[in-house]
């Protein structure tokens, strides 16, 4: 599941960067926005800094984080009356729309932190990297939003 | 691993099965970066001159010497922040600034339009109107403005020339050219004009409101139009208005945008609907002077595709709603819409996002 690997060395060009990961950073920004429309442009705009600062970047910093850190910025810069509306897909298994809801009521910090742990399973040291934070704030982020979670589902009767 | 945690791995693993797959997004990215390139050999010349003005702080116009939005600063720390579309590009300002003239020109002290803070500054009709002897086209004689605080937006090469003499002791001038764009932030506080400026990109398909940024004017009447009529569309989602001028741009360019709520988008669909028919002769009841120099685009959203209404309202006429099907009149209430917009000047600090009620007509 993780892309990481991928990037083992550093990358040939930036092109070829993307083409490798762009499948996995729409999945990581349309889990995180829960709006399929904006995933392109959000994305996009990540891209465009990551590609304006490649020369400096590319061999120095870890471009998975960096990318993640400049998605979650592009985001978070969102007005309010602009956050892309976490909207529940047609063809959704039903037993999952709960704590899919219940993740669209979390702030974009807690959604970011759930989805780096339980979809990418990265560790609490990068995502506290993503997340600019340290370690002992990343990981009462994901306890807290672990139990918003249950707290929601419990009240809406699920497990 | 608790029960949760495990419904929280299924629900993302099921969920990413949904999300788009698209390919080639660097293809964009890159062709936006050849035109930076191409347009920053071009200002090179005017760059290096700039330079000599002491008493301002440059930023190198269209090149990476700013840092980008958000680089470096902890999530935590970055201001919430919203996006202005001008011009064919983007940028982002603080959510609470408002809009207004940062010359504060044509708004004294205690006058209605007088910017309360930092403030967008973007030519529009508003301080046109209010300022008949406007400081950008050079009037002699009058003492020269102190420039509020905020962001000045203005097409390439037309914006006033501001020295630290024109701002607010402390303040500081920070420059940018982005596209076809002049970007002056004004404020005391360094890391966030280069967030702003920072921020700052080219559009190359749409912006974030749905707006493509350059689009052909089409005469009222003559817009020919293969997508459905607004008769054809029963309930309207959203509604992207787009506004384009000619003046101070060689083509029609996208100057400002906004979407509008599902029920404001249904209100003027049926506004729309029920205009009466006119032959794009006479020109109809609203004000203007006489240059089309400007159309408003209502793009509705309606669940597939998008359909697209031009509002002719300046200029000589006809003026009307014309959406390839059948021209219609338009009356105050379409209007208000395009015309009583924050970005006006007199609203000082009004923020946008209107929801509703644009009066009758």
């Amino acid at each position: 599941m993780r892309d990481r690997d991928v990037a083992a060395s550093a990358p040939p060009s930036f092109a070829a960067w993307v083409q490798a990961r762009e499948h996995a950073l729409q999945r990581f920004v349309f889990l995180v926005s829960g709006d399929a429309r904006r995933t392109r442009p959000v994305l996009e705009r990540a891209l465009a800094a990551l590609h304006r600062q490649w020369r400096e970047t590319a061999d120095v910093v870890d471009l998975e984080v960096y990318v993640r850190q400049e998605i979650l910025h592009v985001l978070a810069s969102m007005r309010t009356g602009e956050q892309p509306p976490v909207r529940q897909p047609r063809d959704a298994p039903r037993e999952l729309e709960p704590v899919w809801e219940a993740c669209a009521a979390l702030d974009l910090e807690h959604r970011a932190a759930l989805v780096l742990r339980y979809y990418e399973q990265r560790d609490v040291i990068e995502i506290a990297e993503i997340l600019g934070c340290t370690p002992d704030t990343a990981d009462p982020l994901i306890q807290s939003g672990v139990s918003f979670v249950r707290e929601r589902l419990e009240r809406a009767g699920q497990p | 691993m608790t029960d949760v945690e495990s419904l929280l791995r299924e629900t993302f693993s099921e969920y990413a099965g949904r999300a788009p797959a698209e390919d080639h997004l660097a293809d964009g990215v890159l062709e936006t970066a050849r035109r930076r390139r191409r347009r920053q050999v071009t200002v090179g010349v005017v760059v290096i001159a700039a330079l000599l003005v002491p008493a301002v702080w440059l930023l190198r116009a269209d090149t990476d010497s700013v840092s980008e939005a958000g680089g470096g600063i902890p999530l935590a720390e970055v201001p919430e922040l919203r996006w202005e579309s001008y011009g064919g590009i983007e940028v982002q300002v603080p959510a609470g600034w408002g809009y207004g003239d940062l010359t504060q020109w044509c708004a004294p002290e205690g006058q209605p339009g007088r910017v309360t803070g930092p403030a967008v500054d973007r030519p529009g009709l508003g301080p046109a109107v209010l300022c008949s002897a406007n400081f950008e086209t050079g009037n002699q004689g009058v003492e020269r403005p102190t420039y509020a605080a905020g962001l000045l937006l203005r097409p390439a090469g037309v914006g006033p020339r501001i020295g630290r003499e024109d701002v607010a002791t402390g303040a500081e001038i920070f420059r940018r050219r982005v596209g076809d764009v002049d970007l002056t932030v004004i404020d005391v506080r360094p890391a966030l004009a280069q967030l702003i400026l920072g921020s700052a990109t080219v559009v190359t398909d749409d912006d974030l409101n749905g707006c493509a940024t350059a689009a052909v004017i089409p005469r009222m009447g003559r817009f020919l139009s293969m997508r459905p009529g607004v008769d054809e569309l029963d309930v309207a989602g959203s509604l992207s208005v787009c506004y384009y001028e000619t003046r101070d741009w060689p083509r029609p360019t996208l100057v400002r945008s906004e979407q509008l709520d599902a029920a404001t988008a249904q209100d003027l669909l049926e506004r729309l609907q029920a205009s009466e028919p006119t032959d794009a002769q006479a020109p109809v009841e609203a004000t203007g002077r006489c240059a089309e120099t400007e159309a408003a685009l209502f793009r509705f959203w309606g669940g597939g595709t998008p359909i697209d209404v031009w509002v002719h309202y300046a200029g000589c006429g006809p003026y009307g709603a014309d959406d390839g099907r059948r021209p219609r009149r338009v009356g105050d209430a379409l209007l208000e819409p395009v015309v009583d917009s924050p970005w006006r000047g007199q609203l000082g600090s009004m923020p946008p996002g209107r929801a509703g009620g644009y009066g009758s007509g």
